[in-house]
């Protein structure tokens, strides 16, 4: 997908028809917009994602969703079905030239319902047609799964870069790299009507037995889907309180009264989180340890009585036997003794020889005397070993829960100290949080105990399946239906694994990727990114540490990550699948305040890298964050290759405090224009 | 085992390396789903796709 150009028509600010051409050109990729806080970036950015996916997928941010025609016309209008908002949107698509087309009318706007996407194809001949339907032919090149990966706000992309946000980065792979077929084929074929009709069928046919193990197989596995459903709430619960309670920091972090506290607080937030970590890790450590050699260790109070008895028979000389039973039977049975004494029944001799074989033993016996002494001596030697590891792991356990428990404790003091403040904003801001966290440690317990229910409901499904297969079928067509249900079951399950394989696979080109973006934005810092198998995004220093990452490095490794994705997504068809043919697909980026809240030199750093996020890069932009140190960054790039800015007019001039004009290249531009009625101009400067 | 061998063995994708351990029968049908499914995503006909899996699902189990 390469963008070509967007017109907007009464959309909001945006009187009349304007437009903006974007660049093109492979190496001077960069469109960027200036636009001055308030003046309509976050419109722009919005009025893609309404051409393309419909109100639905507007942003947060985005107010007043139900009200997109220009105020003004609006208030002008004599007809609601002449009166109208328009975007169109061109882009080329492989060989296709594609022109998506949405307008509301005020009718549709009052009766607060959306309008149809209107969609023309050009192919390389020059042939224009439509799709059969629109809306689904703009979702498959473009799946909204993806959207907020390639039009988003800089400010609020940082999650992606968060402990709990593996979720996100996984869904962000599978769709960015193709891999949502899998996960589609797999919902259709659990589906009621795929699945489903093949129970039914089972159902219809078996006898009575049989189906009712179904019955009850089917409700286990309705079960198993409502705690997935149950985890999944709770989990979008979670999201939206972690949210809240970064929203909360950043607020704190940018009042200056208590930007340090709450700086304090994150790193040791985050030093909290690797203790924690590495106390669950020596817990999984310990349980590994006594599943392989906790008998030796529980068993030593039993070995240690039987080694000493075995210690007092071979000193009484009980063991190993001194003589064995089968000679002294040959000596009997030839009545000779070895030293020519007549061993006849009834002899003082024979009776001599008779008592021996009470303290005699065969060759298994000492045989077994023999495994005994070196099995008493391999288990002491394991439970020697396994106690030693165990009282190490208990120290290096103890250290991380002292760790964790200092650091626990300075937080809470920060939170005091937060809780105090006479600041009544900063009070409150803490209260929240404070809340938010205790409810975030609820909703973990809660998923906690939905996983736990799992593997119980498993257990018991693949008990009944067992017994529905040892249930004979008599009638054909409950042996095909039964058939037909196992094979559906294996496909399910063999594509599972599939899916989980092919996004696992990805970690290493991807964490590749992000860290050619990340050595070029943060390189003076030495630090590097890891994703671990859970998808989970960290910064390590020079040192192997792991880096507590504020709201602006957050940014940064979020920034990085998309475009790694956009850049794999690129390279699709030369990474190992077992789609094949699965081709990749080129993306554009288009941002609102791509520099977020990263500080001036961050902000630097992530200009050098911008123009390399993406084959074509649209960056909107306002002066405080371009003026400086981004925009010698981004002129040295020589990657600029279209310039707009927005003109805001109005029937009074703003006072004093704001800047009125720009200086882009050595040029003045107006920022404001006195005019009869408030709107923004899109400006052209090259 | 050949080092040609061994050398393909190893370039095999671990997802590859499941799908073709599964029974030729899985394979067929995983294979035919997902074939399915993309060609109805091209031809942005989602509706019809359900029937289409039961239908291949169906003309597996039928051909054994």
């Amino acid at each position: 997908m390469i963008l070509e150009k967007i017109v907007l028509e009464n959309f909001r600010q945006f009187y009349g028809k304007q437009e903006i051409i974007f660049s093109q050109h492979e190496e001077r990729n960069v469109t960027i917009i200036h636009a001055e806080n308030g003046f309509g970036k976050t419109t722009l950015l919005n009025a893609f994602l309404w051409v393309l996916y419909g109100k639905k997928c507007l942003t947060n941010d985005f107010e007043k969703k139900d009200h997109l025609i220009n105020e003004k016309c609006v208030r002008e209008s004599n007809n609601p079905e002449n009166t109208y908002a328009e975007v169109e949107l061109t882009f080329l698509h492989g060989k296709l030239k594609i022109v998506a087309k949405k307008r509301l009318t005020l009718g549709q706007q009052n009766s607060k319902s959306d309008s149809n996407l209107e969609v023309t194809i050009k192919n390389e001949l020059g042939k224009i047609y439509r799709p059969i339907n629109d809306r689904e032919y703009i979702r498959s090149i473009i799946p909204p799964g993806i959207a907020n990966f390639l039009f988003f706000n800089g400010e609020n992309i940082d999650k992606y870069a968060m402990e709990e946000s593996a979720n996100d980065v996984s869904s962000a792979i599978r769709k960015m790299m193709g891999l949502e077929l899998i996960q589609r084929t797999i919902d259709d074929l659990e589906d009621r009507e795929v699945r489903g009709t093949f129970v039914r069928e089972l159902r219809d046919n078996a006898s009575q037995e049989k189906t009712e193990l179904i019955n009850e197989r089917e409700n286990e596995l309705q079960n198993r889907k409502k705690i997935q459903e149950d985890i999944n709430n709770a989990q979008i619960e979670l999201k939206s309180a972690d949210e809240e309670i970064r929203t909360i920091d950043s607020k704190l972090e940018a009042n200056q009264e208590v930007a340090s506290l709450q700086k304090r607080r994150a790193e040791l937030e985050a030093q909290a989180e690797e203790h924690g970590k590495k106390i669950l890790e020596y817990n999984s450590e310990i349980k590994k340890l006594i599943n392989e050699d906790g008998y030796a260790i529980i068993g030593k109070s039993l070995i240690d009585p039987s080694n000493s008895m075995m210690d007092q028979w071979r000193k009484d000389g009980q063991i190993p036997a001194q003589v064995l039973d089968t000679f002294l039977k040959d000596l009997l049975k030839a009545e000779k003794c070895i030293c020519q004494r007549d061993l006849k029944a009834g002899s003082t001799f024979r009776t001599s020889v008779e008592s021996l074989l009470q303290i005699a033993g065969d060759q298994n016996f000492n045989t077994a005397v023999g495994a005994l002494d070196r099995s008493i001596g391999h288990i002491n030697g394991i439970a020697d070993k396994a106690s030693e590891k165990l009282k190490q792991i208990r120290i290096y356990q103890a250290t991380s829960k002292n760790c964790f428990d200092r650091v626990k404790e300075e937080i809470a003091e920060i939170s005091k100290n937060l809780g105090n403040k006479d600041d009544n904003t900063i009070r409150e801001l803490e209260d929240r949080r404070n809340f938010l966290n205790s409810s975030r440690d609820n909703i973990l317990i809660r998923i906690g105990q939905f996983r736990e229910r799992i593997p119980v409901i498993e257990s018991r499904m693949r008990e009944l399946q067992s017994r529905i297969e040892l249930l004979a079928d008599d009638e054909e067509t409950t042996r095909i239906a039964q058939k037909q249900l196992n094979l559906i079951d294996t496909c399910i399950d063999t594509l599972k694994k599939i899916l989980d394989a092919e996004t696992a696979e990805l970690i290493p080109a991807l964490t590749t990727e992000i860290n050619k973006h990340l050595s070029q934005a943060v390189n003076q810092r030495g630090y590097s990114a890891q994703i671990d198998n859970n998808f989970s995004i960290k910064v390590i220093n020079e040192q192997g540490g792991i880096v507590a990452r504020n709201q602006a490095l957050r940014q940064t490794l979020s920034l990085c990550f998309i475009g790694s994705l956009i850049e794999l997504s690129k390279r699709r068809a030369d990474l190992p699948t077992i789609l094949n043919g699965l081709t990749g697909s080129v993306y554009p980026i288009v941002m609102d305040s791509p520099f977020g809240a990263m500080d001036l030199g961050l902000q630097n750093d992530i200009a050098k890298i911008i123009p390399e996020l993406a084959n074509q890069v649209v960056a909107m932009i306002s002066s405080s964050q371009y003026f400086g140190g981004v925009e010698n960054t981004l002129k040295q790039t020589k990657k600029i290759g279209r310039r707009y800015y927005l003109r805001y007019h109005n029937t009074s001039l703003p006072d004093k405090k704001y800047n009125k004009t720009i200086i882009i290249e050595g040029k003045e531009y107006q920022l404001f224009q006195l005019d009869k009625f408030e709107h923004t101009q899109i400006v052209e400067i090259f | 085992m050949s080092e040609q061998s061994s050398s393909t063995k190893k370039e095999l994708s671990e997802s590859m390396k499941i799908f073709l351990k599964a029974d030729p029968m899985i394979q067929d049908a995983v294979k035919k789903c997902l074939e399915e499914e993309r060609h109805v995503m091209n031809m942005i006909n989602r509706p019809e796709i359900k029937k289409k899996l039961v239908q291949t699902i169906k003309n597996i189990t039928k051909k054994d």
